[in-house]
Order: C-alpha cells, then sequence, then structure tokens
C-alpha cells in the first residue's frame, strides 16, 4: 500500500520506477567509470531518491542498515587501535623464521596467515598491514614480490569469505537476512577452505617450487627479532582479548537476539576504555583524561568514514529503488529467466555475481541484489528456503573479486603498494591469470554448491 | 625584510649529471649538508642531501607511503646498509636528489621564510619567481647572521 501512495510524490508525476531505475543506473555508471570518489556518488545518488520524491527523509533513514554500519565502525575501531600493536608484522616475522626462511614455504605462510586474518578483520586493512612486511622479507630473499603479491590478492579475498565479518557482501548479507557468524563458517567456510587448499597447491605449482634464494640471505633472515617487532605486547593482548570476545559474541548473541552491529560497536567501545588504562607492576593506571581524549580521537580518525557513508547512501538508493517496484519486477524477470526453479536460480546468482564482482565493487551489487532476491520469497516457499541463493551471492560475489586488479579494494590496495616500491602490476598480466583462476575457484564452487545447498 | 638580503649569493652547487661520489665529496670538502643541484642554466632541479642518501639506505617498503613504522627487528643489518651504500655511489644526482623543494623567492619576507626552515629544515633555496632561476641559499646560519647584523646596527643608532 506504501508504494502506492508514493507513486503520487515523485515530481512531475514520473513513473516512480523509471526515475528510480535512472537514478540507480547513473550511480553505477559513476562508479564504473571511477572518475568520482565513491561516498560522493552514493551520497548524491540516495539525496536524488529524496528530492525527486521517490522516499522522504524518514523513510530514508529508515532503509539505512545500522546493523551493518555499528558491525563495520566497531571492526573498523578494533582494528585501528590493533595494528599499532605490531601484530601482523610480529606474526608474518615469526612464521618466515619457523620456515627457516624456504621461500616455497613462505609463500604458503603469508598466503594463509593473510586468509586468517582477513577472514577476521577487514581486508583492505590486512594487506595494508602485511603488504610492506612481505615486501621487506622478498626483497632480504632477493625474490620478485609480484607471486608474494598475487597470492596475497587470492588469499584475502578466499579469506574473506569464509566468515561474516570478513568480507562487506557477507556483513551485508548476513545483516538483512539474520545469517549468523556460525552459518557463515558452516556454510561458506569449507568452500573457501577447499579453495584455499587448492590455490596452495597451484601458486606452489606456477612459482613456490621454482623459488630460489641464496643460504646467506636466508641465514640473514633468521637473525630477525620478531618480539622487536612488537610495540606494545599489553595492546596486543588487550586487543586480541576483544577480538575473541567480539567473535564469541557473535557466535552467543545470534542466538540470544543481540546483533552483530550490537556485540561489534561494544566490542570497539570495550577496547578504547581498556585502552585508557596501562598496568604497570602489577599496579593499575588510568590515562589522565587529556591523554583519554586524544587516544579516542586518534581512533575516530582510523575509522574510514568515506566507507561508511558510502554505504549509508547505498541503503538509502536501494531502499529507493526497493520502494518504487522496480527490484519486484526483476525478481520476476529472473524468475522467468530460471523457470523459478532453486537450482537454476541459485546457479545464476551464482555466476552473475562473479562476472559482476569482478569489474565492478561488489557492495552496490550485493546491496542491490540482496532486496532482490528477497522478493522472490514466496515462490519458494518463504523466505527460509532461500539459503542456497544466498551462499551463492555470496561465494559468487566475494570470490568474483579476485578477476581483475580492481575486482576488490584488497587488490586495488596490494596493487598500489606494488607501485610504489617500484614493482607495479600489470592490469592485463594480472588478469591474464586471475580471471580464468578465479573461474576454476567458483567452478569449484558451483560444485560445492550444487552438491551440499542444493 | 625580504630575503634575499639574508641569503648566500656565492652558493655551492651540483649538476644533476655527477655522480653521487662525486657529490658527496663535494659536500665533505666544503662542509656542508645538503646544496641546491642545478642544470647548466642556474635553474633549480632539487636538492642533494646526506638525508637524501640516509633514505636511499633504506628498504622500500619503509619509504614508501604507509609502509613499515620500525625496523628495529632487523638485526645484523650493517654489511647490507654498508653495500647498499657502495651502490648508490656511481648512481647520477638527479636519480638521489629529491626534487620536491621548498623553495622562498627573493622578495618573501623572512619571518616566512625563518617559519619554513623550522618546519622543513634548512637551507631554502631562493629561486626567482619566473624562471626558477637559482639566486642564493638561505640556511639558518646566513638568517641568524643578517639577524645580528640588524641587532648591533640597531645598537649602534640607539634604538634598542
Amino acid at each position: 500500500m506504501e508504494q502506492a501512495q508514493h507513486v503520487s510524490d515523485v515530481i512531475f508525476g514520473w513513473n516512480p520506477m523509471i526515475t528510480a531505475a535512472t537514478v540507480l543506473f547513473f550511480v553505477y555508471v559513476f562508479i564504473i567509470s571511477e572518475r568520482l570518489n565513491q561516498s560522493i556518488i552514493a551520497l548524491i545518488g540516495a539525496s536524488a531518491m529524496i528530492y525527486l520524491g521517490i522516499l522522504n527523509q524518514e523513510m530514508a533513514i529508515e532503509g539505512i542498515d545500522f546493523n551493518t554500519i555499528f558491525l563495520l565502525i566497531g571492526m573498523m575501531i578494533i582494528v585501528g587501535i590493533m595494528k599499532n600493536s605490531g601484530v601482523f608484522q610480529f606474526v608474518a616475522i615469526m612464521s618466515a623464521k619457523t620456515v627457516k626462511a624456504n621461500p616455497r614455504a613462505l609463500l604458503v605462510v603469508l598466503a594463509w596467515i593473510t586468509a586468517f586474518f582477513s577472514a577476521m578483520l577487514d581486508n583492505v586493512t590486512t594487506v595494508m598491514l602485511i603488504v610492506p612486511i612481505t615486501l621487506l622479507l622478498t626483497e632480504q630473499l632477493k625474490l620478485k614480490p609480484y607471486p608474494f603479491l598475487v597470492a596475497l590478492i587470492f588469499a584475502s579475498n578466499v579469506g574473506g569469505t569464509a566468515t561474516l565479518i570478513g568480507d562487506p557482501p557477507n556483513i551485508l548479507i548476513g545483516s538483512a537476512v539474520g545469517l549468523g557468524f556460525m552459518d557463515f563458517v558452516e556454510n561458506v567456510g569449507p568452500p573457501a577452505l577447499i579453495i584455499m587448499i587448492f590455490l596452495t597447491v597451484f601458486f606452489d605449482l606456477i612459482w613456490g617450487r621454482k623459488m630460489k634464494t641464496t643460504l646467506k640471505a636466508r641465514a640473514h633472515l633468521l637473525r630477525y627479532d620478531p618480539y622487536e617487532a612488537l610495540v606494545d605486547r599489553e595492546l596486543l593482548y588487550k586487543s586480541l582479548f576483544v577480538l575473541f570476545a567480539v567473535i564469541f559474541g557473535f557466535i552467543v548473541g545470534h542466538s540470544h537476539g543481540f546483533e552483530p552491529g550490537t556485540v561489534a560497536l561494544s566490542g570497539g567501545a570495550l577496547l578504547m576504555l581498556l585502552d585508557c588504562i596501562k598496568f604497570r607492576r602489577k599496579k593499575v593506571y588510568w590515562l589522565k583524561t587529556g591523554k583519554q581524549t586524544h587516544n579516542v580521537e586518534h581512533t575516530f580518525k582510523e575509522v574510514e568514514w568515506d566507507t561508511i557513508f558510502f554505504f549509508m547512501g547505498l541503503f538509502i538508493i536501494v531502499t529507493g529503488v526497493e520502494k518504487s517496484g522496480l527490484l519486484a519486477v526483476l525478481a520476476q524477470e529472473v524468475l522467468k529467466l530460471t523457470e523459478g526453479d532453486l537450482t537454476n536460480t541459485s546457479m545464476l546468482i551464482l555466476w552473475v555475481s562473479t562476472i559482476c564482482s569482478a569489474f565492478i565493487n561488489n557492495i552496490p551489487f550485493v546491496a542491490t541484489l540482496i532486496p532482490m532476491i528477497q522478493n522472490m520469497a514466496d515462490v519458494f516457499g518463504g523466505a527460509d528456503k532461500l539459503e542456497p541463493i544466498w551462499w551463492s551471492l555470496s561465494l559468487g560475489a566475494c570470490l568474483g573479486g579476485n578477476g581483475t586488479l580492481v575486482g576488490a579494494s584488497a587488490n586495488v590496495m596490494v596493487a598500489a603498494y606494488a607501485s610504489r616500491a617500484g614493482e607495479p602490476i600489470s592490469f592485463v598480466k594480472f588478469m591474464y591469470l586471475a580471471f580464468p583462476l578465479t573461474l576454476v575457484i567458483v567452478g569449484i564452487s558451483t560444485i560445492y554448491a550444487y552438491y551440499v545447498y542444493l | 625584510m625580504p630575503c634575499e638580503e639574508a641569503m648566500i649569493t656565492e652558493v655551492i652547487t651540483v649538476n644533476p649529471e655527477m655522480t653521487v661520489e662525486e657529490a658527496m665529496r663535494v659536500l665533505d670538502k666544503k662542509r656542508v649538508r645538503a646544496v641546491p643541484v642545478v642544470d647548466e642554466n642556474n635553474i633549480l632541479m632539487g636538492i642533494f642531501s646526506t638525508q637524501q642518501i640516509m633514505s636511499n639506505l633504506l628498504p622500500v617498503s619503509v619509504t614508501m607511503e604507509d609502509g613499515l613504522q620500525r625496523l628495529n627487528f632487523v638485526i645484523g643489518a650493517s654489511p647490507g646498509i654498508a653495500k647498499r651504500l657502495k651502490k648508490i655511489m656511481p648512481k647520477k644526482v638527479k636519480d638521489v636528489m629529491s626534487d620536491d623543494v621548498v623553495v622562498v623567492h627573493p622578495d618573501t619576507q623572512i619571518w616566512e621564510a625563518i617559519r619554513l626552515m623550522v618546519k622543513y629544515g634548512s637551507p631554502i633555496p631562493v629561486v626567482d619567481e619566473k624562471t626558477g632561476d637559482l639566486k642564493g641559499l638561505l640556511s639558518e646560519q646566513s638568517a641568524m647572521e643578517e639577524m645580528r647584523r640588524l641587532y648591533k646596527e640597531m645598537e649602534e643608532n640607539g634604538e634598542i
């Protein structure tokens, strides 16, 4: 009924569906063209939805999924504080020493470390912390960084696929559908694990086994002292404690009605509180309020507000499109194409999201697809019957990001580091390897999806 | 007071095509830490300094934007650093110099120039605003000398 009421509200009596579709179209065009900052595009698109009369401000704000927003902010606060402890360098150096600086083994361990951290934290932050130390280690071992950097890109995207908080598409899906941390671990975790094992073997075959370095270089690396890289051990313990508490909260909270947004943001607040307390010689000291304020201000500056507002704008745009009825029509069209069959629909979603995510940002794509898929609930006999489609969307959107150098923000970040280090990764050269490889790993997902979800 | 009154006019410079080794000898001989790099037309190309050499000794993973914040976990690196220094020696000055230089113009006011020196370090080349022609060099010493001369003059005139 709400929809009918809004038809009359759109300015000049324009058709709301066409108006909303036009706004969405231009938002996509500008995002794909990469000429304009994404946050600006999203906010202008969102404003357009209101000024054109498709939404009013109240509806726009209702459309923002604050669970997602709080989850993002909470995790950004936690990682913003945690990274000051030097834990990432510590783990990287420690593992390099554990494998005795053997380049072949180093490629494997760095990839798995990246996958693990990407599953727990945001991908971009993970690669920002792993890439510099990787560049130092490869320089010391006189190895080309290219294989390592490509392995890190794949590892971060595959690792991110495995959990609710690993990659933004999963956060969006989990929040919109009410799927919990363990739901993701149980359903997309295994295929991510299988793919990581496959990639490890594959990278070893094409690169790892041929890597050579000198004993002298290895001996040099073995003298590194990882404990010196740990800047602040106390901070490390605090942040690990909070990180595990938050993950525990995601798992337990789900069945008690506490949403991830609440858990993550309260975790962020707890870590900021712990950051104001220092333990010295079994005594507890509180930082002076001036210093507290300084720390808190610094922490909040670490939050990527441009990303947060990008999400807010997108939520509003998608709400406008949804209210206009466009997504219901699209859902009908998709169902016509797949003849209302769950297997066909899941496969279509999996592959379309793979291809799209390889070339455009997967966040707006997934944000648009979620309400469209929700419109299909009746056909398949209820919202809970849609689960295979959600997992297909998650796998396609997260893994598809590997396809090109611009497929995911982590790829862009690694590429930026590579060119700063004077070892630029060529777009075409990367795609030549990554695109077919992405098709293979999505092929693995397809088989997994077919036998397990469907 | 404009900068040109406080600047050194007879400036030791190096050529961008010189090797680092030759340029370092100039620094040693003249006992300075930094010299402007100028082309054959006396146009400022950059600054060559001991600091530039130092930053070239660091691995790129540290010097790049958002790079590593510390290196204290690397132990026993000195032979490697010595090798790096040896590698820099035959390079050309233009490949090692900093070309992102803070400059002032002859008519820039001295307080502004002092502010720039406090913020970005000394010395600061004084260049012609239009042509980029090197007119002189303003250093902490030359600025201070000019200020000392000024207060002596004021004392003699009974102004302070």
